[in-house]
């Protein structure tokens, strides 16, 4: 069964990833961050008093046991006592802990109303999980955009050296200004999928077809570095969040830029959409949009992990109708995990991976999808 | 069966226990489905899936289209930005103060929209208006707008939910697009409407109520060969038998 | 209990019996020792397969970087893993000892439901078997994590889907009509005198583990039930498309869930409630508030299962409800740790295997508890939820806890079992390096969890990159060492040894210990009297 599944090319990487030099991370960090919000500060004093608490039980608990160990032994000539039963006592251990217990539950009754209390936001953010990416979106600015995994293909298969983030890199970070309420609206387009950055001890799940919400606000201007927390699914471990915590004038700065950038991302899709691409300019940019939107399900030669990711190659769509191809990467198929990409796409991006996967892995069939086709399928 | 004279109990008391707990486990069997309908008494209670009180509007309106020249007062809405996500948002929602209440507005409340197109679902689904300040007790009218970019027609529905739950229970919807499901025509675009007021009683501490909608394509097997589903069903509140399956490996 | 007993011994053997051997022996036997003896070696079995693919992940883990296997079949391993060990070892393992023990224990001659308990046994290795032929299916096996949370189990999964359903079904199946037979086994068939407050605390465990059962597994049954509805019968009550709830289903199955958890280790708690009185030489601390803290662990355990679902969006009012109800199961299982210890206060122990695995049991279980107690504080949890800390935490509640128990009964019982001692050097050698593989493998993952490592990952950051190994390495010592174990029971299985004499441990008590070594097939024919 194992040998099955044993990806024998992986071999030579495992060799060279015994060479990596992991240990020049080494990162034995023991605990858990203090983090960078008054949340999660509330949460680490919370973790430590309990800690604590437990520390001490386990002193007094163990430190009996050992004694008794140590004294009360067969071979040191120990005779057994007697006693069997104490109501005075079974009351005090009863009571003890549960005194205990209901100190330890006020502040943490707190921690859950400061936690639970997203008004008066300043800003609020849409977070949408995808099978296997997040996708943000400014309530009442015109920006939306994908956050998907940066690290290199490459690097995971242990064909390169890592990355200093490793698996905690996006291309578009979540960019949030400091100080400031920022209220999160969780929901997911598929399967279940939580949405977790430990510094800012925010943690709640995104699910399908409803809303969540929670809150955080940042005191000082970082990268955080998240993932995903409940499994989603094949690339549960490869969807990491990254949010950027910047002044507010350079929040409002990077508005301004991303809106622009928008714009020109806007007039340049229209201007290709005007274009006549070439199959060699179809095929280079199809690769390209393949790699970073397609590969993860239907794999670098299209033959997908099928049945749940069919093979791409020689399958029916792909000999078939080029509008009904189009369509299904712009809206996705009900009920299967392939996603609407017309969202993430411009319409020269879909021409390119359309034709990209009409003609790759020694297809060849030649056809060429242009922008203009895309357009009118939208 | 082996001796077992002299033990506690004879053989023939042994076999009512047994049956006892077999209609017991029936009985956790049985509770584990009614978990179901109790599951949504405490969502309703609670709010905790956030679908709110619907109320029937008194005229029947197939389709839930707002009936806006019917309202008998149109307030301008002090709106921002109300172009919000979609610039091809219409601007225009009224809040229609409610004729037949005799109630004071209450204080002021952010109300934002947010849409969610579930895949499948081919072509556009977003609000009107992003998001609106109104008083509370207020009756408002906004709507969502669908398009079906496919060459035929499409059945849908849509999920509601309202956050923060908390707020859930205080809204009341007159009409919602989301009591039925919708029929849009190949290419055809639609407001699909929603009318509704949050209730004065609403905790002091909210100030936003977010209204998301996820809109889902029905499978209709007589124009799409995915479908081995469909549910014509349209009884207003009943939204349990909409299938939505098939196969995964299609 | 029996040392306030006078037991009267029969040990009339049954010779007039005509016996089948071979095969048939096995597959029509309604003899509650040869069942016990077939649910062991089942569970034994499993604990290799469960352990082999532990063995997958941890290899695939060792480092960052996907080297052996790719995401898809790493989460169908971490899927199995939990399901073969929660099902197919600790359940099985706890119902064969429930089966040999009970019966002994309470002074009947066998169990009350002997076809059905035969009945009960075989169902087991087809509903494993088809849970493990879904690995070859087209697709994969489940890959959804053994809670399998819906729509990933249901709309998202893969074909083989339906033959974990009705695995499920079996197994659940198997385990009702294993609870119904304990049950009315220890209800109607006590010998005369033994009083429900006189049964030894393993019989008692398993009475309330037995209720357990049958309050919750309906309701698995029930729960993918509806999945398999969902999937195939086109109704929506996981899917938000038509009018369904996905949190519904965490709801359901962790309703079942969480007694489910209690039903794992209640057990053990009994086993370690024979082993350490029998070793320190003293009566058990504590009889009565043993019996209720475990009733009221029973009781509590359906009140806290959303402690699951602290960051699924509960409302306020609910998130605090299931923090303090889980709090509060602190102090039913803080009373029981106090008397094992006061159990052993002033003693005369001997550490023979039994006992070092008891004892390794307290500690760690407390450990596990300790961070059980952190848990439950719903702040707190949202940072640890879902982490390596979580993996941790049931980690330690259930290897040193339900798997030590049961590796300690087994050193316990085996000379009665076998007839012959097992190998006590190799025994402590067993325990030891169990002892501290298992402490490496598990005690780095509280660290990385609180450090961030979400749990179901295949793949990881480099800064978990060091614990990760060091935790490999603890599992590979661990998972090797149990080869051991299974050696030391072929020894004995195969009459190398001591010939092992009818009460092999001086402090010992009860009925079981009553009947030669190794107990003949029929026991108690004529009831022991207990005063």
């Amino acid at each position: 069964m194992l040998s099955a599944v044993l990806r024998v090319k992986h071999l030579i990487g495992i060799v060279a990833g015994l060479m990596l030099p992991v240990v020049s991370f080494a990162a034995w960090e023991l605990n858990m961050p203090k983090g960078k919000t008054p949340i999660s500060e509330t949460v680490y004093d919370l973790h430590m008093v309990i800690f604590y608490i437990c520390v001490v039980i386990a002193i007094i608990v163990f430190g009996v046991m050992f004694w008794s160990i140590f004294h009360h032994r067969k071979s040191k000539g120990h005779k057994p006592a007697n006693f069997h039963e104490s109501t005075t006592v079974e009351i005090v251990w009863t009571a003890i802990p549960l005194i205990i217990l209901i100190v330890m539950a006020i502040p943490a009754t707190q921690g859950v109303f400061a936690m639970y209390n997203t008004d008066e936001s300043d800003l609020d953010i849409q977070v949408t999980g995808y099978q296997w990416k997040w996708r943000y979106q400014y309530i009442g600015e015109d920006i939306d955009y994908f956050s998907v995994l940066s690290t290199p293909k490459e690097q995971i298969d242990n064909l390169e050296a890592k990355g200093e983030h490793y698996l905690l890199e996006v291309d578009e970070p979540l960019v949030v200004p400091v100080r400031k309420k920022i209220r999160f609206l969780l929901t997911s387009n598929d399967v279940i999928h939580a949405w977790w950055v430990p510094e800012l001890a925010v943690k709640k799940d995104a699910i399908p077809g409803f809303i969540n919400e929670t809150w955080t606000s940042i005191n000082e201007p970082g990268i955080y570095r998240g993932q995903c927390a409940e499994l989603c699914g094949k690339d549960h471990g490869f969807m990491p969040i990254v949010v950027k915590a910047v002044e507010e004038a350079e929040y409002l700065d990077w508005l301004a830029e991303k809106k622009h950038q928008r714009e020109l991302a806007l007039a340049k899709a229209a201007a290709e959409a005007e274009l006549t691409w070439d199959l060699d300019e179809l095929m280079t940019k199809g690769q390209e949009v393949y790699q970073k939107n397609c590969l993860a399900c239907h794999q670098d030669q299209g033959q997908g992990l099928p049945p749940v990711f069919p093979a791409l190659k020689g399958s029916p769509l792909i000999k078939g109708d080029i509008s009904e191809h189009i369509r299904v990467v712009l809206h996705g198929r009900t009920g299967t995990a392939m996603a609407a990409y017309s969202a993430q796409l411009s319409d020269s991006d879909i021409a390119a991976v359309v034709t990209y996967e009409r003609n790759a892995w020694g297809q060849n069939t030649g056809e060429t999808v242009q922008p203009s086709a895309v357009a009118e399928l939208r | 069966m082996r001796r077992i004279t002299g033990h506690t109990q004879q053989t023939g008391q042994i076999k009512h226990l047994p049956v006892k707990l077999v209609l017991a486990t029936l009985l956790m069997f049985g509770f584990g489905f009614a978990l179901v309908p109790l599951y949504d008494v405490f969502c309703d209670i609670t709010g905790i899936n956030g679908k709110g009180f619907e109320r029937q509007p008194l005229t029947s309106n197939q389709q839930g289209m707002p009936q806006q020249g019917e309202s008998q007062e149109v307030a301008t809405l002090e709106k921002i930005e109300a172009t919000g996500t979609n610039n091809r948002a219409n601007t225009e929602a009224q809040i229609d103060a409610e004729a037949q209440s005799i109630e004071l507005p209450g204080r002021n409340i952010r109300v934002q929209f947010i849409a969610q197109p579930q895949t499948g679902f081919t072509g556009d689904f977003y609000p009107q208006t992003v998001q609106l300040e109104a008083h509370l007790n207020q009756t408002l009218t906004t709507a969502y707008i669908a398009r079906n970019a496919t060459e035929h027609p499409l059945l849908l529905q849509a999920i509601p939910s309202i956050s923060p739950s908390e707020a859930a229970p205080y809204v009341t919807k007159m009409e919602c697009f989301c009591f039925q499901q919708q029929t849009l025509t190949a290419g055809q675009q639609r407001e699909m409407g929603l009318t509704f007021s949050i209730s004065k009683d609403l905790p002091e501490h909210i100030h936003k109520v977010t209204f998301s909608y996820a809109l889902y394509p029905m499978i209709d097997e007589t124009n799409n060969e995915q479908a081995n589903a469909t549910s014509d069903d349209t009884d207003a509140n009943d939204l349990m038998p909409g299938g939505n399956r098939h196969e995964p490996n299609i | 209990m029996s040392d306030t007993s006078t037991i009267v011994q029969n040990d009339t053997q049954d010779a007039h019996e005509h016996h089948p051997t071979g095969l048939s022996r096995w597959l029509f036997t309604t003899n509650h020792k040869e069942i016990g003896t077939l649910y062991l070696i089942f569970s034994f079995v499993m604990l290799f397969i469960g352990g082999g693919m532990a063995f997958v992940i941890r290899a695939e883990l060792f480092q960052p970087g996907l080297q052996l296997i790719d995401p898809e079949f790493f989460n169908q391993m971490t899927t199995m893993h939990g399901l073969i060990m929660v099902f197919g070892v600790v359940m099985p393992a706890f119902v064969g000892l429930a089966n040999w023990m009970v019966p002994l224990m309470i002074g009947a001659p066998d169990m009350a439901l002997p076809r059905m308990n035969n009945w009960s046994f075989w169902i087991m290795p087809f509903a494993f078997g088809m849970l493990l032929s879904s690995l070859f299916m087209d697709g994969g096996g489940p890959n959804f994590g053994w809670t399998f949370y819906a729509p990933l189990s249901t709309t998202y999964a893969p074909p083989s889907t339906t033959f974990f359903i009705f695995g499920v079904h079996l197994m659940g199946l198997s385990s009702i009509m294993g609870a119904i037979n304990i049950i009315t086994t220890i209800m109607n068939m006590r010998a005369p005198g033994m009083t429900l407050m006189k049964m030894p605390m393993f019989v008692w465990t398993w009475l309330i583990t037995a209720f357990l059962l049958i309050a919750v597994m309906p309701v698995l049954a029930g729960c993918v039930t509806m999945m398999l509805m969902d999937i195939h019968f086109g109704t929506s009550f996981f899917n938000a498309a038509g009018g369904g709830d996905p949190v519904m289903f965490q709801h359901i199955f962790w309703f079942f869930g969480h007694p489910e958890v209690y039903i794992m280790i209640l057990p053990a708690f009994g086993v370690v409630s024979q082993i350490i009185p029998a070793f320190s030489r003293k009566k058990l601390f504590g009889y009565h508030s043993m019996v209720y803290a475990t009733a009221s662990i029973a009781i509590l355990s359906f009140v806290v299962w959303a402690h699951h679902m602290f960051t699924v969006g509960l409302p306020l009012a609910a998130e605090l409800f299931f923090m303090y109800s889980t709090m509060l199961i602190a102090v039913p299982t803080g009373v029981k740790v106090f008397n094992w210890v006061s159990t052993m206060f002033k003693g005369s122990m001997t550490f023979e295997a039994p006992m070092l695995f008891s004892v390794a049991f307290v500690v760690l279980f407390t450990i596990g508890g300790l961070s059980g107690l952190m848990l439950s504080i719903a702040p707190a949890d949202f940072q640890y939820h879902d982490t390596y800390f979580v993996v941790a935490h049931f980690h330690y509640v259930l290897v040193p806890g339900a798997i030590f128990g049961i590796i300690a009964a087994t050193y316990y019982w085996i000379p009665k079992w076998s007839g012959y001692m097992y190998n006590e050097g190799l025994a402590k050698v067993h325990f030891w390096l169990s002892f501290i593989g298992l402490n490496l493998t598990f005690f780095p993952m509280h660290f990385l969890g609180l450090a961030g490592m979400p749990r179901r990952i295949p793949d990881y950051a480099l800064q978990f990159a060091d614990f990760n190994m060091v935790t490999s390495i603890g599992a590979f010592l661990f998972g090797t060492t149990q080869l051991l174990f299974l050696y030391i029971v072929i020894q004995c299985a195969r009459g190398k040894g001591e010939p092992a004499p009818q009460k092999p441990w001086e402090g010992a008590e009860g009925l079981e210990w009553t009947v030669p070594s190794p107990a003949p097939l029929h026991t108690f024919e004529q009831p022991p009297k207990v005063d």
